[in-house]
């Protein structure tokens, strides 16, 4: 049997219109390395690191979409049962800021209501053609109870942080009882006993072999 | 019937062209016949002193008859290591491989560039057309590549405008760039626009579905040959849209070296509509040992499936076995394991397109006069069955 060398799985969606940079954020988190000639997507795309949140390793799982609305009946079948949501525009394109409340409304009616849905505004490198202030955006992620950072995919900046803040998130809905583990659809998979909420030292291989 | 070599009847006068390829406009589609054909024995001539010999049927065959018979030979060509080779050879094999004759495709004759106009996905064309020709082909000068930019996006263009009930699919671009790459402007069109009524017709309708459903057939195929691997697949719960951007794109969004997809659009162009299914097949048995030592879990499958690995052993492992399976379950068994009625209702076009067998399959077997016959009447059963797709695509809309 496989052995586990993470304690949980978080199941990742990241969204938005074509050309903002989700398949760069996601190569930039994987592979810590910026890929300017990333091949738009088809479909859906899939990549997966460990971290570690308050002395856990949790597996993030993560399905990158296409942007073009032919694609949507394929990627949307993929939103279903996922713990955490990055919904990512373009700072330096207006349209893809805009076209946000429709991104936001499949993301609330295909994901679960406990799914917790971050929002990136990505290209903050691109300082000198900013199309979209930070305040605004601010001002809609608070309105609509999401978490909100600025990030650059071709810098790193803010790319660890927006995947793990999405993380420790998660993570306390599971401690404070408000994601349920055993739901259908949660997310969130549990690999090893149910760990005692604090820490496992590091010791990743003591948690691993369970196989359950 | 006699079997003779294929003598070399004529110089190629249109050599020159080749190097000035945007010149040559309207000129290739009409071509006389039995020019077009001495036109492909010089140039076989030419690039291999081994001469894969091409033969010919005795010159009692009436023209039309004959030209089948080149189709039949370089369809089997096709299937061979390497298939046709060389780009000079392409570019007189590949127009032969689409069937201008066929009534019921309404093919665009005029001044197609002329026919340009707003479409509701040119946009999206232009975004995609920028951010293309990035990995090959090598060295292209800036000046070269705005040129072929710019040839991409009219061309694709001019397909959408005339024919307005196709809808633009991103992966489309990277079919027409190699197309592009490969012939000039004006054939580079005719390929693009032949097929797009044709082989990628389902892509094309108002939603995807034409697509997914050709991928349904990937299980049911492994299933015939393989248990095992077809029951792990089963288990892990995953689904076969990880193998969609091969089959939408041809391989061309998969596949980083220009060689590569030219040598599979060769075999493609020469097979059934569902070849690229039976390869991506192929691919998966060949890496079944990597998916069952792997996590019987639909993430781990999916990311490992999804990615294609470089350099994999098309010539030599792949391709036949991708022929050798087709030949096996053939497509018009495969879509009735998978469920006929499902399949001819949501992918219309390919489902007319098998039943039809055009272009007829790569055969090991030297033509038959039987077979020029057969392939005559199929094309009269794929009218008729391309009429009816047509009619129920026009329901659709
Ligand atoms: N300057 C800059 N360019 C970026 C950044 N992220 C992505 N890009 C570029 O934006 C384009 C689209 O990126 P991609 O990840 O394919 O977008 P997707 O369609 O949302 O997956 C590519 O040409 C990238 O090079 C960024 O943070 N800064
Ligand atoms: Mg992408």
């Amino acid at each position: 049997m496989a052995s586990y060398n993470y304690s949980y799985i978080f199941k990742y969606i990241i969204i938005g219109d074509m050309g903002v940079g989700k398949s760069c954020l996601l190569h930039q988190f994987t592979e810590k390395k910026f890929l300017p000639d990333c091949p738009h997507t088809i479909g859906v795309e899939f990549g997966t690191r460990i971290i570690e949140v308050n002395g856990q390793k949790i597996k993030l799982q993560i399905w990158d979409t296409a942007g073009q609305e032919r694609f949507r009946a394929v990627t949307r079948s993929y939103y279903r049962g996922a713990a955490g949501a990055l919904m990512v525009y373009d700072v330096t394109r207006r349209s893809t800021y805009n076209h946000l409340s429709s991104w936001l409304t499949d993301a609330r009616n295909l994901t679960n209501p406990n799914t917790t849905i971050f929002l990136i505004g990505n290209k903050s490198d691109l300082e000198s053609q900013r199309d979209v202030t930070y305040e605004e955006a601010k001002k809609f992620a608070d309105d609509n109870g999401l978490t909100f950072l600025e990030a650059s995919a071709k810098t790193g900046a803010n790319v660890e942080e927006s995947f793990i803040e999405t993380a420790k998130t998660i993570f306390q809905n599971i401690q404070n009882g408000s994601l349920d583990l055993n739901a259908a659809e949660s997310g969130v998979q549990q690999k090893t006993q149910p760990a005692p909420a604090v820490d496992l030292g590091d010791k990743p291989a003591a948690n691993s072999g369970c196989g359950c | 019937m006699q079997w003779t070599q294929w003598p070399t009847l004529c110089e190629d006068k249109d050599k020159d062209k080749d190097k000035d390829k945007d010149k040559d406009k309207d000129k290739d589609r009409n071509k006389d016949r039995p020019q077009a054909l001495n036109w492909i024995t010089l140039a076989m001539d030419e690039q291999h002193g081994r001469a894969r010999a091409v033969t010919e049927p005795s010159s009692e065959l009436s023209p039309e008859a004959r030209l089948m018979a080149l189709r039949e030979a370089l369809c089997r060509m096709a299937g061979q290591p390497g298939g046709f080779q060389t780009n000079a050879l392409r570019r007189r094999a590949w127009p032969h491989l689409v069937d201008n004759t066929a009534t019921f495709i309404r093919h665009f004759d005029g001044d197609f560039e002329a026919r340009v106009i707003e479409h509701p996905e040119t946009l999206q064309v232009k975004l995609d057309v920028d951010r293309s020709l990035i990995h090959y082909p090598p060295n292209l000068s800036p000046v070269k590549l705005a040129k072929l930019r710019q040839h991409l996006e009219t061309v694709i263009n001019a397909v959408l405008s005339i024919h307005p009930e196709l809808h633009y699919f991103q992966g489309y671009h990277d079919i027409a760039t190699l197309f592009l790459l490969v012939m000039n402007k004006r054939q580079g069109f005719v390929l693009l626009e032949h097929l797009s009524l044709t082989k990628f017709r389902d892509f094309m309708g108002p939603s995807l579905e034409g697509a997914t459903t050709m991928l349904r057939l990937i299980f049911p195929l492994i299933k015939q040959v393989d248990l095992e691997l077809y029951a792990f697949l089963i288990r892990s719960e995953v689904e076969p849209v990880f193998s969609l951007s091969c089959v939408l794109t041809w391989f061309s969004h998969v596949v980083d070296e220009q060689a590569v997809i030219e040598r599979l659009f060769d075999l493609f162009l020469a097979s059934h509509a569902l070849m690229p299914v039976y390869l991506v097949t192929a691919i998966i048995l060949f890496r079944r040992d990597e998916v069952l030592s792997g996590d019987c879990e639909f993430s781990a499958v999916y990311g490992l499936l999804s990615k294609v690995p470089p350099s994999l052993p098309y010539d030599l492992v792949l391709i036949p076995h991708a022929l050798e399976l087709s030949a096996r379950v053939q497509p018009n068994e495969l879509i009735e394991l998978a469920g006929q009625a499902m399949f001819a209702q949501r992918a219309p076009t390919t489902a007319a397109l098998i039943a039809a067998q055009f272009p007829h399959k790569p055969s090991r077997s030297t033509t038959q006069p039987w077979r020029v016959g057969l392939y005559a009447v199929s094309l009269s059963v794929l009218a008729a069955a391309m009429l009816a797709a047509n009619s129920w695509i026009r329901q659709q809309l």
